[in-house]
């Protein structure tokens, strides 16, 4: 634990995290980058097309595969023992492949936002479809609550991350699911646009 | 005279030698084409069973739609073939109930893993429905006439249906027409997220399921004629689909621990085989080296008359050679008669269904073995026999085999080596067991050299008995050690084969039945776990594991970055290797860390020192344990720095232990493993998993799980469980079985070669008599011998046997050794009393027959 205390310490002493703007990705397997490198996941790619544009933003990647938005807090409340300025919530894909009640999803979802809200970060809000293939009612429910959420809670909201690049053979990885490089550059402009807008 | 005339007068002149061969020799052969037969039926049960995993012969799939060409060239390419196929989508939804009239409650939805199958599936496999009984090929009509589906018990009870209620798939409205009690197919995904729905691919369009942006697994199941092979299907498809991302896989592909368990059990009785050969060898051998030696002065007789020989060699030769076609005629035949008998027997005894089959090939391959090994063993036997001077006419002493020279066994060395290698299916395994046996030989040899010299040295003050017992073991060394080699292989080689018999058993985990789970639970939070182990204690649930999981991603190996950046689509020139490029792929990947201050039952240290202390942070890096086979991929070793980013931090260990983890166990398997006090504080889920007694205590956790953490995951993972157990207990009976098949081959050697040596050694017992000797002083003096070697033997092979399975269990097996002394040591002293009471026996025979010359 005090190993761990030192090396929030130093990121806290250092100047660059104090002028410029932390920006936490808080998500699931997209956000990690499962299957491909790190640097090519889109949060490092947003971070790099930010610079490009001039913004001093530092990026965090918060991602865990498999995680539902249960866990959203818990690893929250680990992040935030850092400075951050923005959060960007990428959490949900995971309850809804599963099939869990969406009341359930929702209030977790919020629960997260609020917490953020009271540590003073701006909360951006990134949502996710669910396939066809869960059926119409689920996946009309579940894109409304994200629809919902943004607006009970008043934040940002970028509707469909994996917009011009679901069912694109080309962009994504041999699961069908996930974004391979040329898919998370796509992501990644989009998301780029999204935040920057918000900075 | 004729060819023909003389050979048929030679061969009649040794009549009883004649019958003694062929009874020795088809006792052998006996013990191979059990063995054979056995392992062809094993492993076409095996296979079956696999077959039943993908419900075919081979399988294509992809988790991408197939494009229109894609489809066109599989379709064209089934219907060039001639080869029937079914089409099979899989993918996940939720399943609504209809509610019946009456119902108040709020309409029930829960996910389900949707299968869709065209008429024609499935070509293997079934599933057993509640009041209906095996639905297997051709028996599946009724899900694709009407809208029905057939679903499993789980699923059922969840959404309280039964037959004849309604669900909601998609836009569609479908009938329960069955609740799927067993079912023998997987899932391509591995395990089954939901549990599982059949229903007809005819009714796909209406749910609207499967469209753009849809995920789900697109699959081929094909049916191939019986003379076809799989792997050269595979090849062709290949060469139509070359996107790696569709799989294209045999039974044994389909499933990681379907295709482990058969290597290993392939190896292993390949392995069986190949000694049981060896020992029959040794037996042949021991018998042409008696009947050898009695025919010397014949051919000595011969010669004086002149015949060449080159004439004699060639009669001797064929003489061989009808012998042990006789032998392997008359043993076919037996087996062929006795096989139904023994199917039924094994089914009687194990419960369980098993053909014994002898393929031509497995025919043909015997009878190589037996010709081929008995020509090239014996040829030289005869060979060097033929070389005798007419002038031993004369002598009056008992003649030994004196002009074999070594080099004349090379062609049979060369032969052995090759024959191990292809009846171990690997250079490997053969060379490695061959080599092994040749050091061992070298071993005894220096052992018996020296112990023999030593207590004839000492002999002076012994006693008659001992005095000549101990000097005819020194002094005749090289029959002596013949004996005393023959015996020692023999029960080396049956140490070995419970050794590793015991070893593979565990492998295949008959004891952890126990422990095998039912249900995986994951996703439960860090703020949950308390909660959840005070219900585990109170509703009383075997918990079998619960573990924290903390998401990572190596990013340095002793400082040095690991990421390295490709474009997509592109293979690195920098890798020389495949090897290479899997692992750097594998350093890429984010991993699942965990911390435990103890190792658990399924896992073994193998290396370094397990530290299950807390971390003291403040003094440098805390330590890191891997599993082995997941640190040689990522090229780490003992002493090497990791470091981790565990959600923006980083975080360093050094690696101080390796683990090996039972795969049989179906325990998640933590390829890292922290020491406690350095990942407390991170961000974290618990993976869990419950052993049920019954089905109605599953019901129970199921329920009081909804309850109370609806968010948290269940997996049901006893269908899986079960079907892989399934194929894992019968690799115990196959492997239990076959070991006392061995020993019996090893104690009919043993004997036979036994025997042999006293019937070279009458005419010294009638000596003895002839002398004076009493006939007590006669036994005692054979039995001391005997048991002196016997003694030797059995404790040389125990340290022997023992030494083979270590290197042979982490060579070939890359598994521990399991100890079983409590049962080897009384085999083994049962075996060597056995052997030393029938050739008390038998030496009690040759005496009280006084007929010794």
């Amino acid at each position: 634990m005090k190993m761990l205390s030192i090396l929030f310490l130093g990121l806290l002493i250092s100047s660059s995290a104090f002028s410029s703007t932390n920006i936490l990705f808080l998500g699931d397997s997209l956000t990690e980058g499962q299957g491909v490198d790190e640097n090519q996941a889109f949060p490092r790619l947003v971070e790099q097309n930010l610079r490009e544009r001039k913004h001093d933003v530092i990026v965090t990647n918060g991602g865990v595969s498999g995680s539902t938005s249960a866990s959203g807090v818990t690893r929250l409340k680990w992040h935030l023992k850092k400075k951050t300025d923005i959060m960007v919530l990428e959490l949900g894909a995971n309850d809804g492949l599963r099939g869990l009640k969406i009341t359930e999803t929702q209030k977790n979802l919020k629960e997260i936002i609020r917490l953020a809200k009271n540590k003073k970060v701006k909360v951006l809000l990134v949502g996710v479809l669910m396939p066809p293939n869960y059926g119409k009612k689920y996946t009309d429910e579940f894109e409304q609550m994200y629809k919902k959420i943004a607006v009970d809670e008043k934040i940002p909201f970028l509707p469909f991350i994996l917009n011009g690049v679901a069912g694109k053979n080309e962009l994504n990885q041999a699961d069908g699911i996930h974004p391979n490089p040329k898919g998370h550059e796509i992501v990644a402009g989009k998301v780029t646009d999204f935040v920057e807008k918000n900075l | 005279m004729s060819f023909i005339k003389f050979f048929w007068r030679d061969f009649k002149s040794d009549r009883s030698f004649n019958w003694f061969y062929v009874l020795c020799a088809s006792l052998g052969i006996i013990g191979l084409l059990l063995v054979e037969s056995f392992k062809v039926g094993v492993e076409d049960k095996i296979a079956k069973n696999a077959k039943n995993f993908i419900a075919s012969d081979l399988s294509i799939s992809t988790r991408r739609a197939l494009e229109e060409k894609e489809l066109k060239g599989i379709e064209g390419y089934l219907t060039e073939k001639k080869f029937s196929y079914a089409r099979w989508t899989e993918t996940y939804s939720l399943v609504m109930k209809v509610q019946r009239s009456g119902d108040h409650e709020e309409p029930l939805s829960k996910l389900a893993d949707l299968n869709f199958v065209t008429p024609e599936f499935p070509f293997y496999g079934s599933v057993v429905l509640e009041n209906q009984g095996k639905k297997g090929p051709g028996n599946w009509s009724s899900i694709h006439s009407t809208p029905t589906v057939w679903m499993s018990r789980d699923l059922s009870w969840e959404l309280n249906l039964k037959v004849g209620d309604q669900v909601k798939i998609g836009e569609a409205l479908f009938t329960v027409g069955g609740i799927i009690l067993q079912d023998q197919f997987s899932s391509f995904r591995g395990f089954n997220l939901a549990p599982k729905i059949f229903l007809s691919y005819n009714f796909l369009p209406q749910t609207q399921l499967v469209k753009f942006g849809s995920t789900a697994t697109y699959s081929f199941a094909i049916k191939l004629p019986d003379t076809t092979k799989t792997e050269t299907i595979r090849k062709e498809l290949r060469g139509i689909l070359i996107d790696k991302s569709i799989k294209i896989a045999g039974p044994t592909q389909a499933s990681q621990q379907i295709s482990k368990s058969l290597d290993l059990l392939t190896d292993y009785l390949s392995l069986i085989t190949l000694m049981t050969y060896l020992l029959s060898l040794v037996g042949l051998y021991y018998f042409t080296q008696h009947f050898l030696s009695k025919k010397l002065k014949t051919f000595s007789i011969y010669k004086a008359m002149g015949l060449k020989t080159s004439f004699l060699f060639r009669v001797n030769f064929i003489h061989l050679i009808v012998l042990t076609t006789c032998a392997v005629v008359i043993s076919t035949g037996i087996i062929v008669g006795v096989l139904p008998f023994l199917e039924n027997f094994f089914i009687k005894l194990v419960g369980e269904e098993l053909y014994f089959r002898l393929s031509a090939m497995s025919l043909v391959r015997i009878l190589s073995l037996s010709l081929g090994g008995s020509l090239l063993a014996l040829g030289p036997l005869f060979w060097g026999a033929l070389q005798t001077p007419v002038a031993t006419i004369f002598q009056d002493l008992p003649m030994e085999l004196k002009r074999i020279r070594f080099y004349y066994f090379i062609p049979l060395l060369l032969y052995v080596i090759i024959l191990a290698i292809l009846l171990a299916n690997s250079f490997k395994v053969g060379s490695l067991f061959l080599g092994a046996l040749g050091a061992i030989i070298i071993l005894a040899a220096i052992c018996f050299k020296g112990i023999t010299t030593m207590m004839d040295k000492a002999s002076g003050s012994f006693a008659f008995v001992n005095r000549h017992a101990v000097r005819t073991l020194s002094r005749y060394f090289t029959s002596s050690f013949t004996i005393f080699i023959c015996l020692l292989m023999g029960m080396t080689l049956t140490t070995f084969i419970f050794q590793l018999e015991g070893s593979l058993r565990q492998e295949f985990t008959q004891t952890f039945g126990n422990k095998r789970p039912d249900l995986f639970i994951f996703d439960l939070q860090d703020t949950q776990a308390e909660q959840f182990e005070q219900i585990t204690k109170t509703e009383g649930w075997n918990r079998t594991m619960f573990a924290p999981m903390i998401r990572g991603r190596l990013i340095k190996i002793n400082d040095k970055a690991t990421q390295k950046k490709e474009t997509p689509g592109e293979s690195d020139p920098n890798f020389q290797t495949r090897e290479e490029e899997n692992s750097e792929s594998m350093r890429n990947r984010g991993v699942n860390l965990s911390y435990r201050s103890h190792l658990s039952w399924s896992e073994t240290l193998v290396e370094g020192k397990f530290n299950g202390e807390k971390c003291n942070v403040e003094k440098g890096p805390c330590e890191v344990s891997l599993e082995a086979n997941y640190a040689k991929r990522l090229g780490a070793n003992l002493g090497d720095k990791l470091m981790f980013d565990v959600s923006g931090i980083e975080i360093e260990g050094i690696v101080t232990s390796m683990r090996t983890v039972k795969w049989t166990s179906f325990e998640p398997n933590f390829f890292i493993l922290f020491q406690p006090g350095v990942l407390e504080e991170a961000p974290k889920t618990y993976l869990a998993s419950i052993k049920v007694k019954d089905y109605s205590e599953k019901q129970r956790v199921f329920t009081k799980m909804a309850q109370t953490f609806p968010s948290v995951s269940l997996l049901e993972v006893s269908e899986l469980v079960r079907k892989l157990t399934t194929i894992f207990d019968l690799m115990v009976v196959a492997i239990k079985f076959i070991s006392f098949l061995s020993l019996f081959v090893a104690l009919v050697v043993l004997i036979a070669v036994s025997f042999n040596h006293l019937e070279l050694r009458k005419r010294e017992m009638g000596l003895f008599y002839m002398l004076g000797l009493k006939l007590d002083t006669i036994k005692k003096i054979y039995g001391r011998e005997f048991s002196f070697l016997i003694l030797f033997c059995f404790i040389l092979s125990i340290i022997f046997g023992t030494g083979l399975t270590i290197l042979i269990m982490k060579n070939i097996f890359n598994s521990e050794i399991v100890y079983r002394f409590g049962f080897v040591v009384p085999v083994m002293a049962v075996l060597g009393l056995l052997l030393f009471t029938i050739v008390s026996v038998r030496v009690r025979q040759l005496v009280k027959n006084k007929n010794l010359f």
